[in-house]
């Protein structure tokens, strides 16, 4: 064989072998941040809930957080975060007998922390419940058989020849710190597919993965709404929950619409009898 | 046209109404200085009067204002303008002391609606008294009053704020307060005023109520 023969032999196996090195097997990435494991993090048994009564005060102060992560930079960033503990608060915003809402920064909350950390940040936020927006992210990457055509290195840039699959829960847990009771939780899910060409898939898959926590937070409020409606009612009737009033609170005696209403009628009878003398 | 008769700018509860509203134009530090609180009881006691006329907002102020205008009218004229305004000066720190007994957690109180429900049952005695043919009317405007504080105490509905500020809640207490009292009012006031008025007639002194003569009088009576 010439030699320049073989110079192109040689240079084809090394590229044709990368790039068959790109349909690799199919992998998977998990992003999480599990409220279980932020609560009850060296757990060996199911925690022992001591039967109490659970002492509410309205109008009550709630902070809403994002459990940490197992790493740093792990899940959604701090601005996507922000924005999706945005639409949380705004649920709990329109029931009366919730006070101020504090939205709570993630790095203020230690990964593994359990209830000692959560009763630190309760107490510096003031608040006297707390929501734990908790995330499951896993993102699937497989290869389809368009992926042959990378060889092609142009293909790399145009053939979509990779697919992801991303898979989100998120669940909101509201937590009373003081008696460390799970008062309700509300759950979302989504999942997105697409494929992109191996140059794009990096960008493609992560804002799918924003997309992915934005769907699934869309499908927990609605769920929230209603758990935040029963929980309103559930506490007038569930015998394991007191509402009291807040010590220190601002009265106002208020005759509202009702009773000016009434006052009206009982002055339509009076002016009705000065008219009939 | 009726000309305005200023005898009828001598209203107590009209006076408590504009009071009411022009105190709700002030800052809120003013009505701070005027609301029922532990001061009341440090060297403060103007708030056990002031706490009535002072409210959280606008629509607190309105409301409340409104109901103690209508009522008044009614009670003023059915039991006369000085009964009502010495009813309303001795109940009014009489609420406010039943008030911080009652509810010992609650750190403030604004509101007149305490007054006006006071006015609301002189009110509804009055028009009883009168109007027979009508009695299930006001029962009824009754029933719905007392069932409505009686959910919001039972259901718990009363420490859930309602367009007041952030963390104000409306004291159904103050109504429950105010209706006893009118009740002892109607019960105790109104035969003792009777009484007294006879006993004055029975001296022919009944053309004048007023202290000293009616002490001086009674002195020559004794002499006799």
């Amino acid at each position: 064989m010439h030699w320049s023969s073989r110079i192109i032999m040689l240079f084809l196996v090394a590229v044709l072998s990368g790039c068959a090195s790109m349909l690799g097997t199919p992998s998977s990435t998990k992003h999480a941040g599990s409220v279980v494991d932020y609560l009850y993090p060296d757990a060996k048994a199911a925690p022992q809930m001591q039967p109490e009564i659970t002492r509410l005060h309205p109008p009550v102060r709630v902070g809403v957080a994002f459990v940490p992560g197992g790493t740093y930079g792990e899940g959604p960033s701090e601005a996507e975060k922000a924005r999706l503990l945005g639409q949380v608060k705004s649920s709990f915003s329109s029931y009366g007998y919730i006070g101020s809402i504090e939205l709570i920064p993630s790095s203020y909350l230690r990964a593994r922390g359990g209830f000692e950390n959560l009763d630190q940040v309760a107490r510096m936020f003031n608040v006297e419940v707390v929501a734990l927006v908790s995330y499951d992210q896993i993102v699937f990457n497989d290869t389809n058989s368009l992926a042959v055509l990378y060889w092609t290195i142009v293909g790399a840039y145009v053939i979509h020849g990779d697919k992801y699959d991303v898979q989100t829960l998120v669940d909101t847990s509201v937590f009373d710190v003081g008696s460390r009771k799970l008062l309700f939780r509300a759950p979302g899910s989504s999942q997105i597919k697409g494929a992109a060409s191996m140059a794009g898939y990096s960008e493609r898959s992560r804002v799918a993965q924003g997309t992915g926590y934005q769907k699934a937070v869309d499908q927990m409020i609605p769920a929230l709404h209603a758990e935040l409606a029963g929980f309103k009612e559930r506490i007038k009737t569930d015998a394991a929950f007191k509402v009291e009033n807040k010590a220190g609170y601002s009265g106002a005696g208020d005759v509202e619409g009702l009773g000016l209403a009434i006052a009206l009628v009982l002055f339509g009878l009076f002016r009705a009898q000065a008219r009939s003398r | 046209m009726r000309k305005l008769d200023l005898a009828d700018l001598r209203s107590p509860t009209l006076a408590i109404a504009v009071a009411s509203v022009g105190l709700a134009a002030l800052q809120d530090s003013v009505a701070s200085g005027l609301a029922l609180d532990r001061d009341a009881f440090a060297g403060e006691p103007w708030r056990l009067w002031s706490c009535h006329l002072v409210h959280y907002s606008w629509r607190h102020a309105l409301f409340d204002a409104g109901a103690v205008l209508i009522l008044g009218n009614v009670a003023e004229s059915s039991f006369g303008r000085k009964l009502v305004a010495t009813v309303l000066l001795l109940t009014a720190p009489l609420l406010s002391i039943g008030l911080m007994w009652w509810v010992p957690s609650m750190a403030e109180y604004r509101g007149a609606s305490g007054l006006a429900a006071l006015l609301g049952t002189m009110a509804v005695a009055a028009l009883w008294r009168s109007q027979p043919q009508r009695r299930v009317v006001l029962m009824c405007a009754s029933m719905l009053f007392v069932a409505k504080s009686v959910c919001a105490a039972m259901h718990r509905d009363s420490v859930i704020p309602l367009g007041l500020s952030q963390g104000v809640l409306v004291v159904w207490q103050a109504h429950a307060l105010a209706i006893g009292a009118a009740a002892l009012v109607l019960i105790f006031v109104g035969p003792a005023a009777a009484a007294f008025r006879l006993m004055c007639a029975q001296l022919r002194l009944c053309r004048s109520v007023d202290g000293t003569t009616v002490m001086a009088t009674s002195s020559k009576h004794a002499s006799r």
